[in-house]
């Protein structure tokens, strides 16, 4: 008990440190998506649902800071509740959440410095876990607690656009219930209910890929609002 | 012989009892097409809520495909009852009315008067779906425009892309044809045992009802003999909207719908060839 003001110095001086360091990273890492007013770009979607069969479907993406998002497909397709770029968007306000280091981690064949971000104030989110390459100041991993949409998980892989932060390629892993209707209101009557002993809920992945990338060209914002 | 099969689709022209099928066809669809019209919304937010609580669904999900399928879900399995109230009157109408007597003093073998009856029964079953196809679908489309399918089945759900579901539809329709000529030689089998026309119509839809409630109740002993039922294999035109197709169900299903037909017509033939007209 003799050290006691030692040890508690030491914490809140660690804590401190770890803190105003993944400030810097976190800085560092949205001064690369600062740069980005607009975007557009090709995407190719496919999606592994449990209980759903959905094609792949190939589409364009619009985007705008700092919040205006779209994909346009000619057909249904299931997105994550977030934008693709809702992790860098957060980053905007610093003074919104308080965020500090883990230990660093391997994720995507890269040794990772990994932030926790918890934001100040009731808000959907409840904490973000990003795993950042400290060298190239980009995000490899995510993963966004929230309240109504539970985990998800978002792996990047970068290419020509990461200069902007931008990923080439993204995969949502989300948490889902499993897809189930009962006979009538399905008017699937003469199906056989089989026993399978799969859990109420399972991951589902959406991957999007983006191609032929095009960074502020200027988008106008009917874009964001015609059919 | 075409002459002949002229003479049958006449009969049936001229009988009112033919358009009640086309005409309660109409009235069906486009009361679903109404009612999907006003309250499609809510009835699909309803189907998937569950999704909609982790995922954003962006697209049209209310379209002309899926209006189609609702309709032909709800109605295929109805149209029997259509169907045999036209063909079980083909022989013994005219047996009640007494004019079975003179047609079969024309220079016509009763294999050939059979068949023609039997090619006019399959002509009015093909104008039937025909209609039902060119309502649901083309309506469906006209009032909804294109869009994805959704199948809604109980623990999955299929997604078919837009330019994925014409030819689907243009098969499902063939099948359900198909199905349903099945439904017209049962009943023309029946119309050649009875002198009255009530009875084969009824008959046809005790025996329908009754297999269609063997096939939808899960009892392990109705298994054994659910595949024997061709109830069991009318609807199988609902399998052609999975993603990948069971090639193999859907050839063995149309199968045993053949072997039905060639069944029901067998024995038509048969007792129809040797049957003693004594009105």
């Amino acid at each position: 008990m003799k050290n006691f003001p030692l040890w508690l110095l030491l914490i809140v001086t660690q804590t401190v440190a770890a803190s105003s360091d993944a400030g810097s990273l976190l800085r560092e890492v949205y001064g690369k998506f600062k740069k980005l007013n607009d975007f557009s770009s090709e995407v190719y979607m496919e999606f592994k649902l449990p209980s759903i069969r959905i094609e792949a479907l190939k589409g364009k993406v619009f985007y705008k800071s700092p919040d205006k998002f779209r994909i346009r497909a000619s057909g249904i397709v299931f997105l994550p509740k977030q934008n693709p770029f809702y992790t860098l968007q957060l980053l905007q306000d610093p003074s919104a959440f308080n965020a500090f280091n883990e230990a660093d981690e391997i994720k995507e064949g890269v040794r990772c410095q990994v932030v926790n971000i918890i934001p100040i104030g009731e808000q959907e989110l409840i904490m973000a876990k990003l795993w950042i390459d400290p060298e190239k100041k980009l995000i490899m991993h995510s993963r966004l607690t929230t309240r109504s949409n539970g985990t998800i998980s978002i792996s990047h892989k970068y290419g020509s656009l990461s200069g902007f932060g931008l990923p080439d390629q993204m995969s949502f892993s989300i948490d889902m219930a499993r897809f189930k209707v009962p006979k009538a209101i399905a008017a699937d009557l003469n199906s056989k209910t089989e026993k399978t002993n799969l859990p109420a809920r399972g991951e589902g992945t959406i991957l999007m890929k983006f191609s032929e990338g095009k960074v502020n060209q200027k988008l106008a914002d009917s874009v964001f609002t015609e059919k | 012989m075409r002459r002949l099969v002229a003479a049958e689709l006449y009969k049936i022209a001229t009988k009112p009892r033919s358009y009640i099928g086309f005409a309660a066809i109409s009235g069906i669809v486009l009361l679903i097409e109404f009612a999907l019209w006003l309250q499609g919304k809510t009835y699909l937010q309803f189907m998937l809520q569950s999704l909609e609580q982790s995922f954003q669904v962006q697209g049209e999900l209310l379209n002309g495909n899926l209006v189609c399928f609702i309709i032909l879900q709800m109605l295929i399995v109805q149209m029997p009852l259509l169907v045999a109230l036209v063909s079980g009157d083909l022989v013994s109408g005219e047996a009640a009315s007494g004019t079975i007597r003179l047609l079969l003093t024309r220079p016509w073998s009763r294999s050939q008067i059979l068949s023609a009856k039997f090619i006019a029964a399959s002509v009015y079953v093909f104008l039937l779906i025909a209609w039902l196809g060119l309502l649901a679908l083309g309506g469906g489309l006209l009032l909804f425009g294109e869009g994805d399918l959704v199948v809604l089945k109980t623990n999955e759900l299929v997604i078919l892309r837009a330019h994925d579901t014409l030819w689907r539809f243009c098969s499902a329709l063939g099948l359900a044809f198909l199905s349903l000529t099945v439904v017209s030689s049962f009943s023309l089998m029946l119309s050649c045992f009875t002198d009255n026309s009530i009875g084969p119509i009824i008959a046809s839809m005790t025996v329908i009802v009754l297999f269609t409630i063997i096939g939808t109740m899960e009892v392990p002993l109705f298994d054994l003999i659910k595949p024997w039922l061709f109830t069991t294999h009318m609807v199988v035109w609902r399998n052609l909207f999975d993603n990948p197709l069971d090639i193999s169900l859907l050839l063995k299903s149309g199968g045993i719908l053949l072997a039905h037909i060639f069944l029901f017509l067998g024995i038509a033939f048969v007792h129809f060839n040797k049957k003693d007209i004594l009105n």
